[in-house]
């Protein structure tokens, strides 16, 4: 199995699993500099760690990064979108309470 | 893949015995589910206490039950996730659509399944 190295000089295993990446970017990045890191900072590291892997581990890694984030768009638009309707059951109940004859 | 299927009352209770559930297992997982919905079922509890590892595509193959069990009126829950599949599914947002339990028994009980005593037969 691959290995990439990043700037702090931990290995990552390239098995497949996304949240394994982001948890050790987490780790070795945000948390050694106190949650201080700058976009730069970060943005550095992972192009560090995407320059190091084959064509394989880059489409990989693309299509679960891709998945999770369209799984997770989907269920905000549905989460945004059953909020909506339930504020609007709400203003519907108070205007009706508070109409006069 | 390896899953196992029990029956609570009108809940079926789908036990997934894989310890990584990924993409390649996913096609028989789904196929499995929707043979019990079409059967009737229309209660869902998914066992995945077994799961340590649950990639993207699987997230999404959950949501796809929930919209399955959702469009027959029915409802499927989720009980026993370890904490990395935890991590994930909080991380999608799947916890503000699909209800979770922490155990089997708080999954039943939402559907109504009263937890079986010592003097139950």
């Amino acid at each position: 199995m691959r290995r990439v190295r990043l700037t702090t000089g931990h290995e990552l295993a390239l098995d497949g699993d996304l949240l394994s990446v982001l948890e050790t970017l987490y780790r070795e990045v945000t948390l050694r500099k106190h949650l201080r890191v700058s976009f730069e900072e970060m943005m550095r590291e992972i192009q560090g760690i995407v320059e190091q892997m084959d064509e394989g581990d880059r489409r990989r890694y693309l299509v679960e990064s891709l998945f999770l984030n369209t799984v997770t768009y989907e269920n905000e638009m549905l989460d945004a979108y059953m909020r909506r309707l339930t504020a609007g059951k709400k203003k519907g109940r108070g205007r009706s309470a508070g109409r006069t004859a | 893949m390896q899953l196992s299927v029990e029956q609570r009352g009108d809940v079926r209770i789908v036990r997934v015995q894989e310890a990584k559930l990924t993409y390649p297992v996913l096609a028989s997982f789904f196929a499995e589910v929707r043979q019990l919905v079409e059967d009737g079922t229309r209660k869902v509890v998914i066992d995945l206490s077994a799961v340590t590892y649950i990639d993207s595509a699987s997230i999404g193959c959950l949501m796809d039950i929930h919209r399955l069990l959702r469009e027959k009126e029915g409802a499927v829950r989720l009980a026993g996730l370890q904490p990395r599949v935890e991590t994930m599914i909080s991380m999608t947002g799947v916890h503000k659509i699909v209800d979770i339990h922490r155990e089997e028994a708080e999954a039943l009980a939402a559907f109504g399944v009263k937890r079986r005593g010592k003097g139950d037969a």
